[in-house]
Formats: structure tokens, sequence, C-alpha cells
């Protein structure tokens, strides 16, 4: 072994210092002996073997400690001479081991590293995250949509009067209009309510325009089969002040459909009814499924019907107390279940409410 | 409301094409949801003639026929039994086509060659069932496309007709619109009715008591008629507009009604006692058979048809089984009449009897085409049934229906319409949609709108009339300036955000369930009778009994989820509901405040290779209720244990106060509530009131300066009885207000040997931390000291030797 015949060779070298000679002469010749700095380090494979050559070297009773104390023992003519030999080696060979010392180092910390290598493909441990339900998450763009636009959210009773559902929207009890919303009913005068325009005829009552609102919330409808569940989500608006009109209408649901379906979505205004509008009006947007070129979810039409709208009846102003000479207003509502599932592309409406994981983990 | 086009046109001059048509309908506001082609599937299907029928020399089922198509005379073998030689008939040639896909080759039948197929009804798709073979009639030209021939060159229009619109419920209605869309001529139907013998006024009296519920009643007498199937013709143009075929006199008058919109009725006038019609209004509890056999019990306020000696019929609804039109009718009374609106709909909606007549005369018929309806349908039947129709006719009509005249503003045209509409563009629409124009100033014009528009008596009837004949697409779109409505902060829905995300992070799945729920849930939740959650809003209605009443705790809603999940082998499950319930508060709109509920139940760990997999208890669920309080910044919330909750594990449940006021529950599932929705045991769930946490939150952090000095930490380990609670060791140690104490954390907890029966080991960390200046060592032992000696006085704590 190259490191063992060193520090034997390292050894021999000490005994015979005892007696030797001049140590001028002597420190070349122990240089010679031991061997140049770089192959001395050369012999060190590791940090150990290095920590060994350099206690032989510098160590308390090493080669170069052992030197220096000889020095005051030389002829003082000769002192300066050996004290500058003597550092000379030994700053040539405190280099080499600094080298070699980082040289090791990293070897072995590259090698340690190399050691802990983990399987990286296995699966994480998650802290664990849920999601909201698809119908949360639909509603929550379109209501930002409207307060980007300068809507506010205004909420009402969902178990409501049939005055705020039906009356003060311009549908009296026997009135056709009512076939439209299958209802159902707590007693005579309270209803569950069918749409969230009750809020608007709340919200009108207790203040005066300018009124900009926006009303998210569930509704019912005594309907169930694989298009109608008896619960669904509406968000509803509102926009009352002096000097608005039909033109706003179109502005403001044409940036909302922009927003929503994307800019260049080709909408088409249709005519309608509805009690508590008029004019009315059907927005449809070009089938985001085939595009226009009729398939089964537009019914071949190319459309699909997604909002209801129209400018607030004047009856309707009567009834909150606004002076429709005074005020004009326009009104819209749109369902979340048919906007998210045109969305997501989901087929039967009942999924929202059997809360399946195998469907809430997929939005 | 379903519309042949064929038909249609009879009334209107056009060139458009069914989807052009459809088109302007439907940009209008009469929608066409739905066109259906009648000759669908058929082709290769001509009209031929049967030469001569022989038996099938292999089979007794089966005849051979031949057959001639115009051109050549084919052999066809047939299994029906229904047809003879000179009979016209379908037939399918070879490479015929049938609906449903069937395609007709020619073919060996028991070793007979067939070129073809002779088919029913069903067969071509124009019934459900057919007994035989489809017997054209004699004027069938042979050879003839059978798709033609039998007019099944058509389409039908499936239009949705808003309510307001009574007058587009027939075709002459739909024609009319159609000719003013596309600014052509309107065709009125041909009229010849001749009237034969006596006057029908010595032999039919009318006697109308209440002319507000009857404003118009007018009838005709035809005599001598032959009840019997209706022409095929007939038969085909009701089936095209989906009305099934009854006999020649209900036909008819079901014809008059699918093209001119008008109800009428016929009574068998041998039936009318004293050949006498009374119209007057019902008695309370008046029992009445409807012609469907059922006998109703009517109110007052509706309106009854009588004789002179009984109810012949429910007004505008249905007529009655005593006076009903039979085959053994030979002298019909026909009635036309007008019937108040809201008088029908209340009496079809109080007895849930809803017919095309009560659909019409609810939304408000034509007063005007009473008459002209009548004398339609009465030379109809002349014409069908044979028979005499009496000389004049009985009318009814004291006081006539007027439409009001309305001004109405150019600039309020424009004004809502946001538009610049000419007053020439605006009277030019009015008078091809029929309204009548009383006279013109410079800025608007007086207009009165015909009989038919009763949803026309106001001026913002008439702004709506004009943009949806000019073009909504017409009209340019435009921004409002920007309201300058003070907006109040949207407390409620941020709140509610941040609350989903808060359990989002927790790793809760949020779910929607409806808001009923089944009112033995109470029963099975093994709450007492006075539990506030007992306090319902039941609906009149439901659905279901399991859906019969509002929700009052979200609670059920998610142990069903749990359950549904579990059987398609959910292995754990963390989910919560936002929502509202609904407590009855006596008189008035209930409350309805709103909850947050949470459930987690199963695996705890999301990496089944990793060791440390565990069931999730009730400190998960804690926890994260404990994470959404401080995601709310609610910071007087406090858990105390809580044995009496029925629902939950007694030792294991923890009612959660906030600022001291009861906000929910939080725990265990009890085994036997699990039990009873079928899910296991280890069930954690909670339910808090929302209210109380928005309330409870503290919108903005204060902010307190970072400290300077270093903290210094000193365990402590305290052995107490089993039933002194670690919040107790907390609260003893706050309450000695003790200077510099940062926070007192539990760090373990223990039981079990080398601990005695009935205690537990409790090892908390207090940190001491000055903001003035560094503690030293004997600062903190005097105040740890003060905690071991306040510990062992006043809960008989032992303190653990480090």
């Amino acid at each position: 072994m190259p490191l063992m015949r060193f520090l034997k060779n390292a050894r021999d070298v000490k005994e015979r210092l005892e007696n030797a000679g001049r140590l001028g002469e002597l420190i070349p010749r122990i240089a010679e002996e031991l061997g140049g700095e770089e192959a001395i380090v050369s012999l060190a494979h590791t940090t150990d073997d290095l920590k060994a050559v350099e206690v032989e070297l510098f160590g308390k009773k090493g080669i170069i400690s052992i030197l220096r104390k000889k020095i005051p023992q030389e002829a003082p003519e000769d002192r300066k001479e050996a004290g500058r030999l003597l550092n000379e080696m030994a700053g040539r060979y405190e280099a080499a081991l600094k080298a070699r010392g980082e040289e090791l180092a990293a070897t072995e910390r590259a090698q340690k590293l190399a050691s802990q290598r983990i399987d990286v493909t296995m699966p994480g441990r998650r802290p664990g995250m849920g999601r909201p339900h698809p119908i949360t998450t639909v509603t929550r763009e379109v209501v930002e949509i409207f307060r980007e636009m300068g809507f506010s959210v205004a909420e009402g009773p969902e178990v409501e009067l049939d005055y705020y559902n039906f009356e003060a929207l311009n549908m009296p009890k026997d009135h056709p209009a009512r076939d439209m919303q299958d209802t159902f009913y707590v007693s005579d005068e309270v209803v569950l309510r069918t749409h969230t325009s009750p809020v608007q005829v709340r919200t009108m009552k207790s203040c005066r325009p300018p009124v900009q609102i926006i009303a998210p919330g569930k509704v019912y409808r005594c309907d169930a089969d694989v298009s109608h569940t008896p619960m669904f989500h509406q968000v509803e608006g509102l926009m009352v002040d002096r000097n608005i009109n039909f033109s706003h209408l179109k502005g403001v649901l044409e940036t909302f459909i922009s927003k929503m379906f994307g800019s260049g979505t080709a909408t088409r205004f249709r005519p309608s009814f509805f009690p508590f509008t008029e004019p009315s009006a059907e927005v449809d947007i070009r089938c985001v499924i085939c595009g226009g070129k009729g398939c089964r979810v537009c019914k071949s039409t190319g459309w699909l019907e997604i909002l209801g709208s129209g400018m607030v009846d004047p009856e309707v102003f009567r009834a909150v107390g606004y002076d429709p000479e005074e005020f004009t207003g326009f009104a819209f509502g749109l369902g979340m279940e048919r906007i998210t599932m045109l969305k997501y592309g989901i087929d039967d409406i009942r999924l929202f409410y059997e809360n399946d994981m195998r469907f809430l983990r997929q939005f | 409301m379903r519309i042949s086009f064929n038909w249609l046109r009879e009334f209107v001059d056009t060139d458009l094409t069914v989807l052009q048509v459809s088109d302007r309908l439907t940009m209008a506001g009469l929608e066409v949801e739905g066109l259906e082609y009648l000759g669908e599937g058929i082709s290769g299907v001509v009209v031929g003639r049967i030469v001569s029928i022989s038996p099938h020399p292999n089979a007794d089922k089966l005849t051979l026929c031949e057959v001639d198509n115009g051109k050549e005379i084919l052999p066809i073998v047939c299994g029906a039994k229904n047809m003879k030689a000179g009979d016209k008939v379908p037939l399918a040639m070879a490479g015929a086509k049938l609906p449903g896909g069937l395609k007709i080759e020619k073919t060996k039948l028991r070793g007979v060659m067939s070129f073809g197929m002779l088919c029913s009804e069903k067969e071509l798709g124009l019934a459900k069932e057919s007994s035989g073979l489809m017997i054209l009639t004699e004027d069938a030209p042979l050879g003839e496309d059978i798709v033609k021939a039998i007019s099944l060159d058509d389409w039908a229009m499936e239009i949705n007709v808003t309510p307001n619109r009574p007058d587009c419920l027939c075709t002459i209605g739909i024609a009319r619109e159609a000719a003013a869309l596309a600014r052509t001529a309107l065709r009125q139907p041909k009229l010849r009715l001749t009237e034969h013998g006596a006057k029908i006024a010595g032999r039919m009296k009318v006697t109308v008591e209440d002319q507000e519920l009857c404003p118009r009643y007018a009838g005709r007498l035809i005599t001598g008629i032959t009840v019997g199937p209706s022409p095929a013709w007939m038969r085909r143009r009701l089936r095209a507009v989906g009305v099934r075929s009854i006999n020649n006199v209900v036909d008819a008058t079901n014809y008059v009604m699918m093209e001119m919109g008008q109800p009428l009725h016929a009574f068998d006038y041998q039936f009318l006692a004293g050949q006498e019609i009374i119209v007057r209004p019902a008695e309370e509890g008046e029992v009445f058979t409807t012609l469907d056999g059922i006998e109703r019990t009517l109110s007052a306020g509706m309106l009854l048809i009588c004789d002179a000696d009984r109810p012949v019929a429910l007004a505008g609804v249905m007529g009655g089984q005593n006076s009903e039109v039979s085959d053994g009718t030979t002298e019909i009374f026909l009635e036309s009449a007008y019937f108040n609106p809201p008088c029908v709909r209340k009496t079809s909606r109080k007895l849930g009897l809803h017919t095309e007549a009560s659909h019409r005369f609810e939304r408000g018929a034509d007063p005007e085409a009473v008459i002209k309806a009548l004398d339609r349908a009465a030379s109809m039947i002349a014409e069908l049934a044979g028979g005499e129709i009496a000389a004049e006719r009985i009318d009814e009509y004291p006081n006539p229906l007027k439409m009001p005249v309305v001004t109405l503003r150019v600039a309020k045209v424009n004004d809502v319409l946001g538009a610049a509409l000419e007053k020439n563009e605006i009277a030019d629409i009015m008078k091809r949609l029929h309204i009548k124009i009383h006279e013109e100033t410079a800025d608007s014009i007086l207009l009165q709108a015909p009989a038919f528009r009763p949803d026309l008596t106001r001026e913002i009837d008439f702004v709506e009339e004009a943009a949806r004949v000019y073009g909504y697409g017409k009209i340019r779109s435009s921004m409002p300036a920007r309201a300058v409505a003070a907006r109040e902060p949207d407390v409620a829905l941020i709140a509610s955000r941040r609350a989903r995300e808060a359990m989002h992070d927790c790793g809760f799945y949020e779910v929607v369930n409806y808001s009923f729920m089944n009112p033995g849930d109470f029963d099975r939740l093994g709450l007492p009778e006075d539990d506030f959650r007992r306090k319902t809003v039941a609906l009149r209605n439901p659905l279901s009994a399991e859906q019969s009443v509002m929700r009052t705790t979200l609670l059920p809603s998610l142990l069903s989820n749990l359950s549904l999940n579990l059987s398609h082998g959910v292995r754990d499950m963390k989910i919560f509901e936002l929502s509202r319930v609904f407590i009855n508060a006596g008189a008035g709109l209930p409350n309805e405040p709103l909850k947050i509920c949470g459930l987690a139940y199963g695996v705890r760990s999301a990496s089944p290779w990793d060791a440390g997999v565990r069931e999730t208890d009730f400190y998960d669920l804690k926890g994260a209720v404990e994470q959404l309080l401080d995601a709310m910044r609610v910071q007087n919330a406090v858990f105390a244990s809580e044995e009496g909750t029925p629902f939950l594990h007694p030792g294991k449940a923890a009612r959660l106060l906030i600022g001291g006021s009861p906000a929910g529950y939080i725990g265990q599932l009890h085994p036997d509530t699990a039990g009873r929705w079928d899910i296991p045991a280890n069930v954690y769930v909670f339910e808090i009131d929302f209210q109380s946490i928005i309330e409870a939150a503290q919108e903005l952090p204060s902010y307190r300066p970072l400290p300077k000095y270093p903290a210094v930490e000193r365990d402590i380990a305290v052995i107490v009885p089993t039933d002194i609670t670690s919040f107790s060791v907390q609260k003893t140690i706050e309450s000695l207000k003790l200077a510099f104490i940062e926070d007192v954390r539990l760090f373990d907890y223990y039981e079990g040997a080398p601990i005695p029966d009935g205690k537990k080991s409790l090892a908390y960390t207090v940190t001491y931390r000055s903001f003035e200046k560094t503690l030293t060592d004997e600062e903190v032992n005097l105040l740890h000291k003060k905690i071991m000696d306040a510990l062992k006085d006043r809960l008989g704590a032992e303190i653990r030797e480090q």
C-alpha cells in the first residue's frame, strides 16, 4: 500500500531526525525522501487518509513540527536559511493537502448524495385538497363578470311571498303566465320562489334608482325529469336608471357573453314573453357544440338559448313605486345548470344533485 | 302548438320555404322549436291497386296479390287479410325505404317471389298500431308517390306560443303573423253556408244569466245528420297537427278550432231538455259529470251551460256526458261562445282539467271570431255529415267588447329601444299587424288593436310590437353610462367564498343538495319533540313524501351522500355543504339561516404506500373546523364537550361556542344513527351556523410588532384524572394572568402504564417572552413554578419529573 509505505517512511525519517546534522542540508533531503507534495497527497484516497498524512507532517509530533523545534539549535548564521527552507516546504505540503482535501470532500459528498437516491416516480404525499361544486364555480364566474360591470350582489328569501314572486311582477293569481312556472306552494300566500326576480322587487322597494344588482340563488319548480330538477340555480340582474334602454340591454348582455363564452361568439336576440318585462327577449348563442351546423344539444337549430331578458314592465315599476315615465330599466336571468352543462359538456342535469364523488372530483 | 305547413300555405301567399318561414317566425317571437317532415324516411312507396288475390301455395297465413303500380303488375306476398281485389294500397317496391330504416328488397317467401310489400299505417309510421293494410281512397292516383298521395309531403311545425298570444293558437293566427312578416296578403277560408227550413228561434232558446262571465254566446241548429268517420283528407290533416280523429262532427269542430282558434262544442240536441240553454254560474258543491266520465264537484265562480233541467257543459272547459254527440246523434246544437278568461282559468285550475278549449279561452279567444267559426263549422258538418242548417243563428252579445284606443308616442318607442324609428315605419308595422290607426299627429299615433290581440292594451305593448317586427337584431348595442350607485361590499358573498376555500384547503369537496328533506329524518336523528329542527316549512304539493319539508338541518343530506358513495366503493370522503336551512317562525316567512355542514369518513392518508395509513378521527375533523374558524378570523370560539346530542356519540361530541353562544356541533355519529342510514359508525360530522361565523369574523387582523427579544420555552408534564380536560388545564394557566406567557401548547398526551388507571399524562410547552428584554432563567423559573403550583392546587395535578 503506497500510503502505508509513506507513513512508515515518514516514521523512519522522524527517528533519524533525532541525531541529524544541519537543517539546511537535512530539509531538502527529507523532502526528497518523502517524495514531492503532489505525489504524497495523491496517495490519500479518502479524507481519513489525508488526515493521517497531515498528522505525520503537521501533527504535534509531525515532521514539520520536529524540524521547527530544531531551528533554535542551529548555528545562528544558518537559522534564517533553515527557517526559510522549512516554511517553503511546509507551505507546499499545506497547499497540496488543502487542494486534495477539497477534491476528496467533493467526491465523497457526491458519493454520499448518490447513495441517497429515492424513487421519484412513487406518488407524492398530498396535503389533501377539495374542490367547489361545478355550479358554484360557474356561478362565481358569472357573478364576477357582472360585478366587473358595476353590478353588486343582492339576496332575498327562498321561501317567498306570492306577492313578490308573482303579483308584483305583473302575474296576478289566475294569470296564464303562471303556467310557465310550476310552483311549490307552502300556503295560499307563500311559495318557494320560482325565480330570483322577487329579489329585484324587494331591492326596488327598498331603494331609489340607480339600481344595478345581480341576484344569484336557488329557485324551485315542481318538475322533475331528465332535463328538470325541482331545485336549480339562477342568476338574475337588474339595471334601472333614467335613460336605460334596450340598446343597453343588448350591450351589457353581449359583453357578458363574450367574456363567458369567448369574444366573437355569435349572439341573437329573439322576441319572447315574460309578464314582468316588455319588450322581452330570449338570447341565443351559436351552438358551442356544433358551431351552428346543428346537433342534438341545439336540437338542430344551431343556436342555444341561454338568457331571458327584457325591459322592465311599467306595471312592475308601479308596484314598487317607481314612475315608469321617469325611469326605465332592463332585467335578465340565466340558469346556472344550463351554462354549466354547456361549459363542461354534462348531459344529465340530475348529476349535479347526486353528489357522486366520481363526478365531483372532475371539476 | 303544432301547425301544418301545407295548411298554413292555404292562407299565406308566399314562396318562402318552411325553413325561411320558421326563421322569420322565430325571430318575431313565435319560436319554431321543431320541424318534422311527415314523409320522413319513406321512399319508393307508391299507390298500387290490387288486381287479384290468390292463396299462397305453401303458407296458409299468406296470400299472393297481383298489384298494379301503374306501369306493371307485380306479384306481392302479403300477410294481411283486410284487403280485397280492387283496393288501392301503399305498395313498397324493391328498393323502397320505410320509417325506422327498413329497406324493401325482392325476395322469395316460402318459395314464391315477392317484388315488394304492401304497407299498413304502422309500417308507414302513421300509427302506433294497425290491424291490416292501409286501404287508400278510390281517388288516389295510381302509381303516385304515397308521400304526395296521402299528404305526407308536409311539415309539422312545433311552435312555442307564449301565453300572451292566444291569437297564434291556430293556423290562421300563425298565417297572419307570417303574412305580416313577409309583407304579403292573408287569405281567409272560403265560407259556403246554406240554411234550410224553419228558423232556429222557435226551436232553441238561449238565456245568458251572467254576461260578465259569458259576454257572447252563439249557436246554430243542424238536423238530419249522420255521425260517422271523417273522410281521409280530414283525418290526415288533423293527424298532421296532432289531433285524433273521433267522428265527422267532433272532427269538424276540432278542425275549425285548429284553423281559426275558436273552441266549439256540439250538443246532441235531443238531450237538451226544454230545447233550451241557460248560461249560469255554478253553485258551491254542485256535481257534474264531464264527458271524460269523471264526476266533478264544482264551486261558486265556475260557469255552467245548462238545459232546462241540468248542467250540460262546463263553460269553456269540457262538455257533459249527458249531451255528448254519439253515433246515434241526428240533430246537434253547435255552440260558439266567448267566455271570461279568468273564470275559465280558475275553473280549469281548480278542477285540474286542462283542455284545448280551456287553454284558448283562458288566454283570451277572439270575440269577433265567434260567428265566423260557428258558420264555418256548421257548413263543414253539413258537408261531412249531411244534414241541414236551420235558418239564422242565435247570437247573444249584448255588450260588444271594445279594445282600448292607445296613444303611441314615437319618442317613447325610441326611448325604450334606444333606436331611431320613423313614425311612418312604426305606422306601417301596425298596419301589417291589423292594428287600426285612428289618427296620426306629428309625434304620435292613435291605435286600436284588433279583438284577437287582447295583449295589446297599453303603450308599451305597441312598443314591443314595433320592436319585434322591426327586428331586435337591427337595434344597435351600446353600453350604459356607468351608474354611480353606491356599492356596498358584498360581505356575505366574500365570507362564503373564503369559507369554501378554507374547506377545500382542508381537503373537503363541496356538495349541493336539494333544499328538501324527509320529515321522517327527525326521528331517525332522534331529535326530541321540541327541537327547533322540527319547526319545518312543509310543502303543499311536494314531489314525494321524502321531499315534503324544507331542510332545517343539512346533516341528513350529507349522510345520504355518503351512503350513495359507499355503494360505489368509496373508501374515504370529506364533503361539506354551505346552504340555507328554513326554520318555521310561525306567522310570516320562515328564518333562512345559512349553515355550513361537513362530514369526514375513512382513510386519512393520501399515500397508501407510506406506513402511516390511518382512519380519520375526531381530531382530524376538529382541526378542519379550527382551520375554517381561523381562515374566517374567528377568535372567540370554544369547544365544550356535549353528551346530549342524540345523533352523536355521547363521548365524542362537542358543542361549538362562539362568543359564548352555541353556534353548532361537532362529533362522531352515534352508532344507532349511522345504522339508520346504513353507514359505518366512524363518520365525523359538524354543522355550524354560518351567520355566527360572519358576525364573529374579525375583518382586519390587527398588526402586532415582531418581538425583538428571544423566547424561552419550558415544558411541563402533568398527571391528572382522565376527566380533567386539556381545555381546563389551559384555562387554569391562562387564569393566572401571568406576564410574559406567549403560548401554551399541548405536545403530548398519554394514557396507560406506568400512568395509573383513571389518570392521564398531558405535556405542554410554555413559551415565555418579554417585549422589553431578554428574560433571565430566574424570572422564567419563578413563573414556571407558579404554573406548576396552580396545577397542583387547583386540578390536583401531579407534576412529572422531566
